[in-house]
């Protein structure tokens, strides 16, 4: 019995050492196709980029580099503002966080600002596991944060469920499980979607876009089934009855997370990296834990946009795609808000001076002009 | 301890069925018991009809009913009959033809005065039940498998490490292999819509690209049941138990009659004992015995399902066994290898490649939904070619690309031909034994090459075995 399982254990070693050696050959996005698209893309001009901005789907289609960098660098020329959008969709919080170290490690000499958009924690479902997209992520170095969080952010039999999903999805990651033809697709430069970086080649796709795009694919289904008024009455209501439940939470039961996300503001700050990190609006049960968390960061590095009321605009149904996303005008119109905002966290910040600006009504904003009024 | 994981096994999928084996294992155990204790078969007969009325009830109600009501209908239509006899709507218990064949061979043999009675019930209902071979056999016979199960459970290394090759190589022919040829497959055959045209049109195959997906099918269904005979094999090994070989590199044979003693061997070999020879065999006039052959394999065409596409699936292989036996009685002489004596490399690669394509123009009955939909398929042989459209789009948006699941197909096909090659050309032993007697570094490299290959080459979207459905 004993030779058998000593026998069994070299052979193991042997074939983890094996997709190790795979596994280094391929960059930190190779598993997820439009972070590789992303990545490689930014790669080509990375030196021309100053600004980040990362994090889920509604960084993805929701912040318009091209029009961020306009107005911001309107009111703020000495800025010189660059951006690449680096959102992805279904991102985590620690996904986000451990593609910026790795951006940082390709290259930070350039980098000025990094905006993170807080989005799930940690949620994982027995569905994901063997998807390449859920791999990419995982290494040695996050992976018990990532087990620790999930345990502090879920209840009941997911307590335990959830944290032994995402071992058992690392463990799949290191044995490259069922991964041999993305290795493949990846060395063979098939591992690409070249319309996912936008028209602009700076990240930012909009959902009205890719379905002009690709006419027959589920976005038309989500455009025409999710978006009537009922459905985006009732998800309106429901976010405002939990932000006015949760607003005030301080008790932030997810610790791990508030502590690694206060690491990179110091790592940030400690390298002159301006670090901002966003709430956006979300539906579903998690603002139980984002805005505790979020409550727990330092004012001058945090925007939240997760109260309804504050910004009407934003669930306008003319605004729309769906019921969690904006469509190309709503992205317009968050852009503008979020570059207002932003530049008021580089003040609260000390890395611009406050100038005087116009104050834009939201729901009568001009689309065709920037907050100063010098257009886009 | 076994019987309890086995009923456990079974029960996993769908509890209440369980009783259905319990039912069987029951009457089986009830009336064996009772024909043994008679001395002539004419007092043992009224037991083993209730055993066959029992096992074939069971089957019939839950696996035929509905076909031949539903063919009965069609019938009574065609003379403006009213028929009315309503379906059943049940479930098809996972491999209720496997273990009722398992029981109705015990019933048999003990009928016939070949096998004692088995005195303890709970070894009698692990033999029906045992796990490993209980939802997609091999089907056991009580002499083979019965006395195993009574002897103690000792470990040994080789024994146990024979086993575990037995499993790797299965697993590396369902996952890597079976699993990811379904995915062309299914472009082909899953686009029909049972009258012979296609659900979408703008997807309709034709050309090389049906003999390709049919080749596939084959090599998929050889490595979907035989990956999982090898792992019900190498399993049971492990717990010292010695199954029936199932598959002897079927792929191989030179003729079809080979091709059926290398195919499914249990079923083949029961077929044989149970209905072949009470037909009268071979010893009968040779018009007879062509309807022996041929009904038989028609039997064991339906055996597969309920459906008229396999029936004709067993018709054509009846069909092409009556052929061959009348070849080799009118022209003996008249063989590939007798007239090309000196190109033996040549005819074997020859015979191969022609009885491998024989073997397809049944399966295409077989993986077809309706005969409608076969013989559109088969007329879309000769309409224009979507190969490249076949290797480039059957996977699904934001998987990867198919044609690097092609490639990588075709490559672990390849070695499964150059092993199993190798399994032929030595008497087709078991890839367990073959590779035990290999020198440590050929050992040790297939152990690492075919690990690594399951681990990276697994093909993970969720799927069943095609023969659970039988």
């Amino acid at each position: 019995m004993k030779k058998l399982f000593l026998r069994i254990g070299i052979l193991l070693v042997i074939v983890y050492a094996v997709c190790q050696i795979a596994i280094s050959s391929m960059p930190f996005s190779w598993g997820n196709t439009r972070l590789n698209t992303k990545f490689q893309s930014y790669k080509e001009n990375h030196e021309q980029y100053n600004t980040l901005l990362i994090g889920a789907s509604t960084t993805y289609r929701h912040i318009n580099s091209t029009t961020f960098d306009s107005i911001v660098n309107a009111q703020y020329p000495e800025l010189q503002i660059k951006s690449y959008n680096f959102g992805i969709p279904a991102n985590r919080t620690p996904q986000s966080l451990q593609m910026l170290d790795a951006l940082l490690d390709y290259d930070m000499s350039n980098i000025k600002h990094v905006v993170i958009d807080m989005s799930e924690l940690t949620k994982m479902g027995a569905d994901n596991l063997h998807k390449k997209e859920m791999l990419y992520w995982y290494n040695w170095g996050n992976i018990g944060d990532v087990m620790k969080a999930s345990y502090e952010s879920e209840k009941g039999v997911n307590k335990f469920g959830v944290p032994m999903l995402h071992a058992f999805s690392f463990g799949e990651k290191s044995l490259l499980f069922g991964n041999g033809p993305s290795v493949i697709m990846q060395h063979a430069g098939l591992n690409i979607e070249p319309l996912s970086v936008g028209p602009d080649n700076n990240g930012f796709y909009s959902l009205d876009q890719e379905m002009h795009d690709d006419p027959e694919g589920d976005l038309a289904i989500r455009y025409n089934e999710l978006r009537t008024p009922d459905t985006i009455a009732y998800r309106t209501k429901r976010c405002q009855e939990l932000v006015d439940h949760y607003k005030t939470a301080t008790k932030n039961p997810n610790k791990t997370i508030e502590d690694n996300l206060k690491d990179v503001i110091e790592y940030c700050e400690k390298n002159s990296i301006s670090v901002t990190i966003m709430l956006s609006q979300r539906l579903g049960e998690r603002y139980e834990y984002l805005i505790p968390l979020y409550n727990q960061l330092p004012e001058k590095n945090r925007i939240g946009f997760q109260d309804p009321s504050a910004y009407p605009a934003l669930n306008d149904r003319d605004n729309l795609f769906d019921l969690a996303h904006l469509n190309e005008n709503g992205s317009k119109v968050f852009t503008q808000i979020f570059a207002g905002e932003w530049l008021q966290r580089l003040e609260m910040q000390n890395i611009i001076q406050p100038k005087p600006t116009p104050v834009v009504e939201q729901d009568t904003l001009n689309l065709n002009t920037t907050a100063d009024g010098s257009g886009i | 301890m076994l019987l309890f994981a086995s009923y456990y096994f079974y029960m996993c999928w769908k509890a209440e069925y369980a009783f259905l084996i319990v039912f069987s294992t029951t009457v089986d155990y009830y009336t064996a018991n009772k024909m043994s204790r008679m001395s002539d078969r004419k007092g043992r007969l009224p037991y083993l009809m209730i055993s066959l009325i029992s096992n074939l009830g069971l089957l019939f109600s839950f696996k035929y009913f509905n076909f031949f009501n539903d063919s009965a209908r069609a019938v009574f239509e065609q003379f403006d009959i009213f028929y009315n006899v309503p379906e059943f709507n049940l479930f098809l218990p996972v491999g209720i033809s496997f273990y009722t064949f398992q029981a109705l061979s015990y019933s048999i043999d003990v009928y016939r005065g070949d096998f004692k009675a088995e005195k303890n019930f709970g070894y009698f209902a692990l033999f029906i039940s045992y796990w490993p071979q209980l939802v997609a056999g091999p089907i056991e016979r009580p002499g083979d498998l019965q006395p195993q199960l009574k002897q103690n459970f000792d470990f040994d290394y080789d024994r146990v490490k024979q086993g575990l090759i037995r499993i790797l190589y299965g697993f590396f022919k369902k996952v890597v292999i079976a699993d990811r040829l379904g995915l062309f497959v299914q472009q082909v055959y899953g686009n029909t819509d049972g009258h012979g045209g296609w659900v979408d049109p703008s997807y309709e195959h034709g050309g090389f690209a049906i003999i390709l997906a049919t080749w596939m099918f084959a090599i998929q269904v050889y490595c979907d049941f035989g990956g999982y005979c090898d792992i019900a094999i190498g399993s049971a090994k492990i717990m010292g138990h010695n199954l029936t070989d199932n598959f002897k590199t079927p792929y191989f044979s030179k003729t079809i009659r080979e091709f059926w003693e290398r195919w499914h061997i249990t079923l083949t070999v029961w077929v044989r004992d149970y209905l072949y020879i009470p037909l009268g065999g071979s010893r009968v006039s040779f018009g007879r015995m062509l309807f022996n052959n041929w009904f038989t394999l028609t039997i064991m065409g339906l055996w597969h399902g309920a459906n008229w596409t396999y029936v004709m699936f067993g018709f054509i292989h009846g069909f092409f066994i009556v052929m061959s036996r009348i070849w080799d009685r009118y022209f003996p002489k008249l063989t590939l290898p007798q007239l090309l004596p000196g190109m033996k490399a040549f005819t074997g690669v020859f015979l191969a490649f022609w009885i491998f394509n024989l073997t397809c123009i049944p399966d295409i009955f077989f993986r077809s939904n309706t005969v409608g939909d076969a013989w559109g398929i088969i007329q879309n042989i000769f309409s224009s070619d979507t190969t490249n459209y076949l290797i480039h789009n059957s996977a699904a948006k934001g998987a990867v690309p198919s044609v690097i699941e092609f490639w990588v197909s075709i490559a672990c096909v390849a070695l499964l031909l150059f092993t199993d090659y190798k399994l032929y050309t030595n008497k087709s032993v078991g890839i367990d034994k073959f590779v035990v007697a290999k020198p440590f570094y050929a050992r040790w490299s297939f152990y690492v090459v075919f690990l690594v290959i399951v681990t990276l080459f697994a093909y993970t979207s969720k799927s069943v075995f095609i023969y659970f459905a039988f």
